[in-house]
C-alpha cells in the first residue's frame, strides 16, 4: 500500500471532518440564553440532566471550569466576553450542550464559564485559547484546548487532556489516561491502568499506582516514571534528546530492553549497557529481573537513561 | 444501547446512512464506551485504507479541492454532523502504523522495531555514505506533503489565528525539525538501525498532530 495514499487520505479526512460551525448540534433544540452586546454579561442559566450525560462544553477563548456535584443537573455560571452574542445551552437529560456564540472572531471573546455537572457526567470540552479545569467528576473526561493549560482532578476513570500550548496535569485515580501537550509539561499523578502520555518540549512526570499500559514519549523534554507495573505489563518509553528515569520497585519482574544512540545508561538493576557496535556509540542493555513478567522498553537518541529502584 | 446494538449499527453510522434519531443513540453510546470506540476508530482505519487501495499510483489529491472548499467554509454539507473529539484521529494513527510497518518491513523487522544485526563490513561504504532505505525516505516525503497540507490549512486560517499563537506553534514546529535532523543525523550513521526510523516516524507524528489540533481548534 503506497504511504503516500495512506497520509494523503489522512490528513484530508482530518481536514474534512474538522469541526465546523454550521454542523453543531444535529438534531438539537437550538435555545439561547443571554444577550446580544458588545460588553460582558454575566450568565446564569440551567437544565436537568441525568446522571451520566453527555456534556459537551465548547468556550473558543477564556476558561472552564467544571465542577462535578450531586444534583440531576447542569448549571453555567459565568461571565460572557464582550463581543458573545450569547449562551448556547441546549438539551436536557441525556444529552447538555454548551457552547459560546459569537458574532466576530470567537478567539477574541474571552468568556469564563463555571459549569457544575452530575458527578458521573461524560465530558467533552474544547477551547482554543482556553484553560480547562475539572474537578469532582467520576464518569469520563475529554479535554483539549491550544493556548492553555488543563487540570484534572477528582475520580473520572477514563481521562483524555490534550493541549499544544499549555500545561496538562492530570491527578486522580483513572484508569485510562491519554495525556498530551506540546510545548508545556505533562504530569499525571496518582493514575493506574493504562496510560498514554507525551509531550514534545515539555517536562513529562508520571507517579502513580500499577499499569498494565504504559506508552511515554517526549523529543527534547525529560521523562521520568515513578510506578508499578502489572506482572505482563508493557511500558515503553521514548525520547530523542530528553533525559529518561524510570523508577521501578526493587522486586519488579521485568524484561528490560534498552538502547540510546549517543546518550548514557544508568542501570541501578544490574549490568551495564554496552557498545552495539564499533561503527557507532550505540549503546543496548537487555536483561531480566525478578523472573522477568512486564516488558520494559526504552529509547533515546541522546538522551540519558537512569534505572532507579524505588 | 447495548453494545452490540451499537457495532450493528456501526457500519451505517460510519457511512453517515442513519436516521437522526438512530445517529444520535449510536453517538451516545460510543461517547461513553471506549471498546466500541476503538471499533469505530478501527473501522475509519480499514475504510481509509481500503478507499487507498485502488490509488496505488495515484494519490489522492484530486480529493484536495472539495476538502479545501470545505475548510474555507463554502457551502457544502459537512461529512459528520458532530465529529466527536479524537473521532477521525484514526486515520492519522493509521496512517503513522502503515508507514511504520512499511518501514520495519523494508528493514526486515515486525511488530515493536528492534535493532538489526550490525551491518557486515560490507555494506558500512552504504552506511557511511548515507544511505537511509528508499522506504523511510518515502515515508518522510509523505510525511513532509502531510506536514505541507496542514500548513496550508493553517495559512488559510490566519485571520482567526492569533500572531502569538502562530509564534508559539512555529517555534515548537522548528523545535520537532531539529530534532528530526537530529535522528536524520544518527541515521546517515547507522541506515538499518529500525529503532532510529521508528523514531523519526514518531517525531514526524508528533509534528502532524500538533497541526491537526491546531487546525481544527481553531474552527471552534
Amino acid at each position: 500500500m503506497s504511504t503516500r495514499t495512506v497520509l494523503s487520505l489522512s490528513v484530508a479526512a482530518a481536514l474534512a471532518l474538522a469541526p465546523r460551525a454550521d454542523a453543531a448540534h444535529r438534531g438539537a433544540l437550538h435555545e439561547r440564553a443571554g444577550h446580544t452586546g458588545s460588553a460582558p454579561q454575566p450568565v446564569d442559566a440551567r437544565r436537568t440532566a441525568s446522571a451520566d450525560a453527555l456534556v459537551e462544553i465548547e468556550n473558543p477563548a477564556g476558561s472552564i471550569k467544571v465542577v462535578g456535584w450531586d444534583r440531576g443537573e447542569v448549571a453555567v455560571t459565568g461571565r460572557l466576553g464582550a463581543g458573545a452574542e450569547g449562551l448556547d445551552f441546549t438539551g436536557s437529560g441525556s444529552r447538555i450542550h454548551i457552547g459560546v456564540d459569537t458574532e466576530r472572531n470567537p478567539h477574541d471573546v474571552i468568556s469564563s464559564l463555571e459549569v457544575r455537572v452530575p458527578s458521573r457526567s461524560r465530558l467533552h470540552i474544547e477551547s482554543f485559547a482556553g484553560s480547562i479545569a475539572v474537578s469532582e467528576v467520576s464518569g469520563t473526561v475529554s479535554a483539549e484546548t491550544v493556548n492553555g493549560s488543563i487540570t484534572v482532578g477528582g475520580q473520572a476513570h477514563e481521562i483524555q487532556a490534550e493541549s499544544v500550548n499549555g500545561s496538562v496535569e492530570v491527578a486522580g485515580a483513572s484508569t485510562h489516561t491519554h495525556a498530551e501537550s506540546v510545548n508545556g509539561s505533562v504530569t499525571v499523578s496518582g493514575a493506574s491502568g493504562d496510560l498514554d502520555a507525551s509531550t514534545v518540549n515539555g517536562r513529562l512526570e508520571v507517579t502513580g499506582g500499577s499499569f498494565s499500559r504504559a506508552h511515554l514519549e517526549t523529543v527534547s523534554g525529560s521523562l521520568s516514571f515513578q510506578g508499578a507495573l502489572g506482572s505482563r505489563a508493557t511500558f515503553e518509553a521514548e525520547t530523542v534528546s530528553g533525559s529518561v528515569t524510570i523508577a521501578l520497585p526493587a522486586a519488579v519482574g521485568a524484561d528490560f530492553s534498552i538502547s540510546t544512540f549517543s546518550g548514557s545508561v544508568d542501570n541501578a538493576f544490574g549490568p551495564a549497557a554496552t557498545r552495539a557496535t564499533r561503527h557507532t556509540p550505540e549503546k543496548d542493555l537487555e536483561f531480566s529481573t525478578g523472573g522477568g513478567g512486564a516488558s520494559v522498553t526504552i529509547h533515546t537518541l541522546s538522551g540519558s537513561i537512569a534505572l532507579r529502584k524505588r | 444501547m447495548t453494545c452490540d446494538e451499537a457495532r450493528t449499527k456501526l457500519d451505517e453510522y460510519v457511512d453517515g446512512d442513519l436516521d437522526e434519531a438512530s445517529f444520535q443513540e449510536v453517538e451516545l453510546h460510543l461517547s461513553g464506551c471506549a471498546e466500541c470506540r476503538q471499533g469505530e476508530r478501527l473501522l475509519r482505519s480499514l475504510l481509509a485504507q481500503a478507499s487507498a487501495l485502488p490509488r496505488e499510483v495515484v494519490p489522492g489529491r484530486d480529493l484536495w479541492p472539495e476538502l479545501e472548499a470545505r475548510l474555507r467554509g463554502r457551502e457544502g454539507a459537512p461529512l459528520f454532523a458532530r465529529p466527536a473529539l479524537s473521532r477521525w484521529m484514526a486515520p492519522l494513527t493509521a496512517a503513522a502504523a502503515v508507514v511504520v510497518l512499511a518501514i520495519s518491513a523494508a528493514l526486515g523487522t515486525r511488530g515493536h522495531p528492534r535493532p538489526l544485526a550490525p551491518a557486515p563490513p560490507g555494506t558500512l561504504q552504504t552506511a557511511a555514505m548515507g544511505q537511509a532505505p528508499p522506504a523511510l525516505l518515502e515515508a518522510e516525503r509523505e510525511y513532509a506533503r502531510a506536514a505541507t497540507d496542514l500548513m496550508a490549512a493553517l495559512d488559510r486560517q490566519k485571520d482567526t489565528l492569533s500572531p502569538e499563537t502562530r509564534a508559539v506553534l512555529d517555534a515548537n514546529l522548528a523545535s520537532i525539525d531539529t530534532a528530526l535532523a537530529q535522528v536524520r543525523s544518527a541515521l546517515q550513521k547507522d541506515p538499518a538501525n529500525a529503532q532510529l526510523a521508528h523514531l523519526l516516524t514518531s517525531t514526524h507524528q508528533k509534528k502532524l498532530d500538533a497541526l491537526e489540533r491546531v487546525v481544527r481548534l481553531n474552527r471552534l
